[in-house]
């Protein structure tokens, strides 16, 4: 039962952008075992004067925040797993559409953006139809991906 | 058999000892006892942590209950051998240990700083109708534990024509699709013997019948797609109009979810183009099943049912009867049990147990009932509540190593399994699937 709020974009690769931190949010609510969980994200930049190539992604999860490093193409689901953030279980089956223990809830206009580009597929629609809080904003994290312009994609 | 669990290896536990570290006992190696394992390392990075499980080897349903053409959804046993690999001092596995036989729940409580109960939940309701002691007649799980190679099964008879499933869940689903798609299975981790009988088998007719209506259908809409896609069947759903009606008033009034499920059943009613192939999976519903006929040699012949909307008896031919009408609580010796006769619990996971800090978490908590990552929400606040309960800086307890060696406890530890793997994974691949599953490990057990 963890509630993955507020995924926040980034933009790194361009020189003249500055560096904006994606951040996703986990709400995690530990008392109450029949909450399940979701990722819910809005947009939220921090900006600093130097650019790079890799952005920093902070998760935040209820009154906990977890940052990992992420690179271009990277899907959420890479940055938790190969920052070995503490969410034991996220993304059990790898990424292969077969559970949704990745599941994420965009802010709508994240959701939109990603939505014109990288529309959630009938398997990815099935996963998510067994994520605890499914929201009309929902996706799975191994489905999105930190994209060129910086934005997840 | 799922709630057998694990004992360990002694040589771990003496390491462990001998830090001043909180002791948890986790009885089952699936994933409700795992994925709390993981989080707990997390929370409390001195922790010892001694797993349990009846079986001969790990990882419970993962292993024994998820089918074999759903190969992605056991990836999550690779974050389960990092629990082990990461933490060989800390993380001891001690399988084919019964707890309540071997090791009395007394035991564990006096020798362990917590205990989480993680041992799955259950034996199958049994069908009781008359007729039900027919021969061939089997529960689904024993039909999914057969055909995942669990010790000592019983293999069914598919040399007749017509099966007919009772049960509209997913495990009616996975035996229908087992038999009706063997051919996608030969790379997979399904031992040889089932193997071979699936893709012997005569069936020609699958006959999948829900007591209630299409309304009400506890399938997983991936699974129920899996079934419609099976090219060399016809499967379809076969709808009175009141029963159409029903779905479409459902439909109409139901959330994301059970729109997009009863679409896909929509989709696939009866028709024409939807029974081309001579093979068929038929879903009908309204079935309550009345009574089994036997032929002389006392195998199942034929299935009756009342079919609810007729309102008459209906007589189904069958060669093999499966059926999947729920489960039955097992609950350990020695723990409290509630009015529902479900483990008796103080909130969502603390057993009422005032002599000792008890845990419970997955299907032996709340019953068979959700997909993996409903067990894995639950194990992650399940270990916060261990967490926060683990004394700190006490004496350590002694865990029951030295118990199980002193009765002689032939358990299997982690790097025992570890060279089991591998050694099914290299019989697998030289017959080009994933691993080949050992069978029977009386060999194995009777070494050392």
């Amino acid at each position: 039962m963890f509630r993955l709020g507020r995924l926040i974009a980034t933009a790194s690769t361009s020189i003249t952008l500055p560096r904006i931190t994606s951040t996703l949010r986990l709400r995690f609510r530990l008392n109450t075992i029949n909450d399940s969980t979701s990722l819910r994200c809005s947009a939220r930049s921090l900006s600093s004067n130097a650019p790079k190539k890799i952005d920093s992604v902070h998760f935040v999860c209820g009154d906990q925040t977890f940052t990992g490093k992420a690179k271009l193409g990277d899907s959420l689901l890479d940055v938790i797993v190969d920052n070995d953030l503490p969410l034991d279980g996220y993304g059990a089956c790898e990424g292969t559409l077969a559970c949704c223990t990745c599941h994420v809830i965009l802010s709508k206009e994240h959701f939109d953006r990603v939505d014109k580009t990288n529309p959630a597929g009938e398997e990815e629609l099935d996963m998510l139809d067994l994520a605890p809080e499914l929201s009309d904003y929902s996706r799975l994290g191994c489905q999105i991906r930190v994209e060129k312009r910086g934005w997840w994609v | 058999m799922f709630c057998r669990v694990v004992a360990t290896s002694s040589r771990y536990l003496t390491l462990s000892s001998a830090r001043n570290a909180p002791r948890v006992a986790v009885v089952g190696s699936g994933p409700a006892g795992l994925f709390t394992c993981a989080t707990l390392l997390r929370r409390v990075p001195s922790c010892v942590i001694d797993v349990f499980d009846a079986a001969p080897v790990p990882f419970g349903l993962v292993r024994y209950g998820v089918a074999p053409d759903h190969q992605e959804v056991k990836n999550c046993i690779h974050g389960f051998e990092k629990i082990f690999n990461d933490h060989p001092n800390q993380a001891n596995l001690f399988c084919n240990v019964n707890i309540g036989r071997d090791v009395k729940l007394q035991e564990l409580f006096d020798n362990y700083d917590a205990v989480l109960l993680a041992y799955g939940a259950h034996r199958p309701r049994r069908l009781k109708i008359p007729g039900y002691d027919a021969k061939n007649v089997i529960s689904g799980s024993d039909f999914v534990s057969w055909y995942n190679g669990v010790p000592d099964t019983q293999a069914p008879k598919l040399d007749g024509k017509n099966a007919v499933i009772i049960g509209n869940g997913n495990v009616a689903l996975d035996c229908a699709r087992m038999i009706s798609s063997s051919d996608n299975l030969q790379t997979t981790d399904i031992p040889k013997e089932p193997l071979e009988i699936l893709s012997k088998s005569q069936l020609s007719k699958i006959t999948i019948a829900g007591r209630r209506g299409p309304q009400n259908v506890s399938f997983t809409i991936k699974e129920l797609r899996e079934q419609f896609k099976v090219s060399t069947w016809s499967s379809f759903v076969s709808l009175r109009d009141s029963e159409l009606e029903d779905l479409q008033k459902a439909l109409a009034s139901g959330d994301r979810r059970k729109k997009r499920l009863f679409q896909v059943m929509l989709d696939n009613l009866a028709s024409p183009a939807k029974t081309r192939q001579t093979k068929e999976c038929n879903f009908v519903f309204n079935h309550v099943p009345v009574s089994v006929e036997k032929n002389n040699e006392n195998f199942v012949q034929s299935v009756r049912f009342n079919d609810q909307i007729a309102q008459k008896e209906v007589s189904y031919p069958c060669d093999l009867l499966i059926y999947s009408i729920g489960y039955e609580n097992i609950i350990l010796d020695g723990l409290p049990v509630n009015e529902n006769g479900s483990l008796k619990l103080l909130d969502e996971c603390r057993v009422d147990v005032s002599s000792a800090a008890v845990f419970a978490c997955g299907w032996c908590s709340h019953g068979p009932r959700g997909v993996i990552v409903d067990t894995q929400q639950q194990s992650v606040a399940v270990a916060q509540r261990i967490a926060e309960i683990l004394p700190s800086n006490l004496e350590t307890k002694p865990g029951v190593s030295s118990l199980l060696e002193s009765r002689g406890i032939r358990y299997i530890s982690w790097k025992e399994w570890c060279s089991i793997d591998e050694e099914e994974r290299r019989a697998g691949h030289e017959m080009g699937k994933i691993r080949e599953k050992i069978l029977h490990f009386e060999p194995i057990l009777s070494r050392k």
